[in-house]
């Protein structure tokens, strides 16, 4: 039973982070009003934000009232109603039985409304029935801004959009922070920081002030980027020197770019036999520069075991097979594998059968220095695709980088995520690290095109789904716009 | 239709007048998430029960362990959507069948004995399937944990000899690597956890509202 219960518990799987103390309130005590140079000290002495509401006690466990449901609002502690949209509290039935999933996924919608710092449920017999409320407390505004540290404080505080009267919201107050240390790293001021502390003017915890501090530093800028320990060092700089003009000496560093380039040379290896290669990427400063190394291991060269086609082939086994150009006992080549599958898939589709997926199964066997590779053809009932608009250049292929934007639906149309307004996603193809439907429908696409891709559960995200998003055994729809492929 | 609001406002005023102690409430906030006291409460009575305690009877610290833990589950959730990384029913099944034969019991045995304890089938697929979610999260960050080399296994066989009264009855290095390896693997990946945990609160806003931190 001990294997279970840490299965179940793993209460020490995490390191418990301290937890900052309760916010202590300046001196709005008794008759003395704060001066602006106390609030100033009190909120910039702090280093931390302070929390939305107060810690709560876990008991009393209320069950909720039994009974039918009578009525549901959305009250402040005054007992005014709130204005929230009715499909907030939606998930709770009138004269159904009270159901807390019900109740608990109307407390996720409140707070998603982004409007109130605390939710708490409560629940009344009343007349056979129970009255729910919804009691929530609004965020607190924003009193005064303190501005500390270097000049340009002032557009900091404007770029992490924080206003005199706006609502306190430290949500989006961490995820502006991000976003701007994220901008300035981009100019190159790696040693760049913003950090805002706030605390609470009065004790109702009505409003607050906040200290935006700034340190900015100088702009660090690249020395020299290369590979190092391959016996292909010079090939793969050359590469690096194609595939990478930003990354370059005198320009800042652009992380983004350097994660593709660790595909561009693992590409690279791959295709020189190099299969169980090491890349150990090194960024080492010495004061304003900073020096990017891909320190290589490259491991032994493998050669191709038996290679074989196979599974519903829908054309004379022979026509598969010369599509395979590379034979047992050759150096492997990642490339060579890659337009082979390509080949397939075209010679599949224009046998009428798009819906066929490729598939390579590698065999890497280390102690004969060999990768036997079956390339197994086969249906996946349910999955489809449509090319709303076609894109140009080549084909996504297993290797590549794809930069797109998508929107993902379920059968009833309710769309349960989308990179429509926040960054492209980026992900390697045939890397394994999204649902397995969403790989193979970006795979053939070009850049410029837009695809409609049908998932059927068995390839997304099976029997369970991923609730509260995506219910169990769910068809996806996902619509997906490539941006580019590396 | 003017009995309508009437009926409404005397509904509301009767409910401001006696406001009930509350079912549930949020007990912590991961960015645009939050993790609700029932949930806590739920987790807290595993807890609880597995060390034969009830769950008046957990500490704060306990407690705050149990609402961390659901909000690092929570920040491993929102980095699984983000990057697409999924855990499929069938890896789960395995996970049962290895939990299984690691205990050296059927399957069947097993969610018996899960059952016995309180634990239904559903929870208990439903925490493999967070450990293999954040393992496959964790290997994709795995470039990032620092390589243990042949040195590092001879500096902790060294310290171990160290540590023992006769170092003569140490086994030799080469019986005990393979040991080694494993603890040192375990300490890199934790702490590798660690430090990804770091960044994830780093970049999102966490605030634990139950319990205090030990």
């Amino acid at each position: 039973m001990k294997r279970l219960a840490a299965v179940l518990l793993c209460a020490a799987c995490g390191g418990a982070a301290p937890v900052g103390p309760p916010v202590s309130l300046p001196s709005a005590h008794g008759s003395h009003v704060p001066t602006e140079a106390e609030r100033r000290a009190a909120v910039c002495e702090r280093d931390d934000l302070a929390s939305l509401a107060p810690t709560v006690a876990l008991s009393p466990n209320v069950a909720a009232d039994s009974g039918p449901v009578l009525d549901v609002a959305v009250l402040d502690a005054a007992g005014h109603r709130e204005d929230v949209r009715a499909e907030a509290t939606a998930p709770i039935a009138i004269g159904a039985p009270f159901d807390e999933a019900a109740a608990r996924e109307t407390s996720r919608r409140l707070w998603k409304t982004g409007r109130f710092a605390d939710v708490a449920v409560e629940s009344s017999a009343d007349r056979g029935g129970v009255r729910v409320v919804f009691r929530v407390t609004p965020k607190p505004s924003i009193a005064h801004v303190f501005v500390a540290g270097e000049t340009s404080s002032d557009d900091v505080a404007t770029a992490l959009r924080l206003e005199p009267g706006a609502p306190y919201d430290p949500v989006a107050i961490v995820s502006a922070r991000r976003e701007l240390r994220a901008a300035l790293e981009s100019k190159g001021l790696l040693d760049a920081d913003a950090t805002v502390s706030s605390a609470f003017v009065t004790p109702d915890r009505s409003s607050v002030d906040l200290c935006v501090r700034v340190k900015r530093g100088a702009v660090v800028t690249i020395d020299a980027i290369g590979a190092h320990g391959s016996a292909y060092d010079r090939d793969l700089d050359a590469v690096l020197a194609s595939e990478d003009t930003k990354n370059v000496p005198g320009s800042v560093v652009d992380r983004d770019v350097l994660d593709r380039d660790e595909v561009v040379l693992a590409g690279a290896l791959s295709d020189r036999g190099l299969v169980t290669h090491k890349i150990e990427r090194k960024l080492v400063r010495h004061g304003d520069a900073i020096t990017i190394s891909f320190d290589v291991t490259d491991g032994p060269v493998f050669h191709y075991g038996k290679v074989d086609v196979r599974g519903q082939l829908v054309a004379p086994k022979a026509e598969y097979t010369k599509l395979v150009t590379f034979k047992r006992g050759a150096v492997f080549n990642r490339s060579e594998v890659a337009k082979a599958i390509d080949a397939i898939r075209a010679l599949d589709t224009s046998r009428g059968r798009p819906d066929l997926d490729v598939e390579p199964e590698p065999n890497v066997d280390a102690a004969t220095g060999t990768v036997a590779l079956v390339i197994e053809v086969k249906g996946s009932p349910g999955f489809s695709t449509v090319d709303l608009k076609r894109g140009a250049g080549r084909a996504a292929a297993s290797g590549d980088t794809a930069t797109l934007h998508y929107t993902g639906k379920l059968l009833d149309g309710t769309v349960f995520d989308s990179s429509i307004g926040r960054a492209p996603f980026t992900f390697k193809l045939g890397g394994g690290s999204v649902i397995q439907g969403f790989e193979r429908g970006v795979m053939g696409m070009k850049v410029g095109g837009k695809r409609r891709v049908t998932i059927p559960p068995d390839l997304g995200y099976g029997k369970r789904g991923a609730p509260p998003k995506i219910p169990p055994s769910s068809t996806l729809v996902f619509e997906i716009e490539l941006l580019s492929i590396q | 239709m003017i009995l309508a609001p009437l009926v409404l406002s005397f509904g509301l005023a009767a409910m401001d007048a006696q406001p009930g102690p509350y079912v549930d409430r949020i007990a912590a906030v991961v960015g645009d998430h939050v993790v609700l006291l029932s949930e806590v409460r739920a987790r807290a009575s595993l807890v609880a029960r597995s060390q034969k305690m009830t769950l008046a009877q957990l500490n704060e610290s306990v407690l705050h362990e149990v609402a961390e833990r659901l909000v690092e589950e929570q920040l491993e959730e929102n980095e699984a959507e983000r990057l697409k990384v999924a855990v499929s029913p069938d890896e789960v099944d395995h996970a049962v069948e290895q939990l299984a034969q690691g205990s050296n019991k059927s399957v069947a045995a097993l969610l018996h004995e899960a059952e016995a304890n309180g634990v239904k089938t559903d929870e208990l697929r439903e925490a493999l399937r967070r450990q293999l979610l954040e393992g496959k999260l964790l290997v994709m960050r795995s470039s990032q944990m620092q390589p243990i080399e042949e040195k590092d296994l001879q500096a902790r066989y060294d310290q171990l000899k160290s540590q023992v009264k006769n170092p003569a009855d140490l086994k030799p290095f080469a019986d005990l690597k393979p040991e080694l390896l494993n603890e040192l693997l375990q300490e890199r990946l934790q702490q590798l956890r660690e430090d990804w945990m770091a960044a994830l609160k780093g970049r999102t806003y966490v605030e634990i509202r139950v319990g205090s931190a030990s």
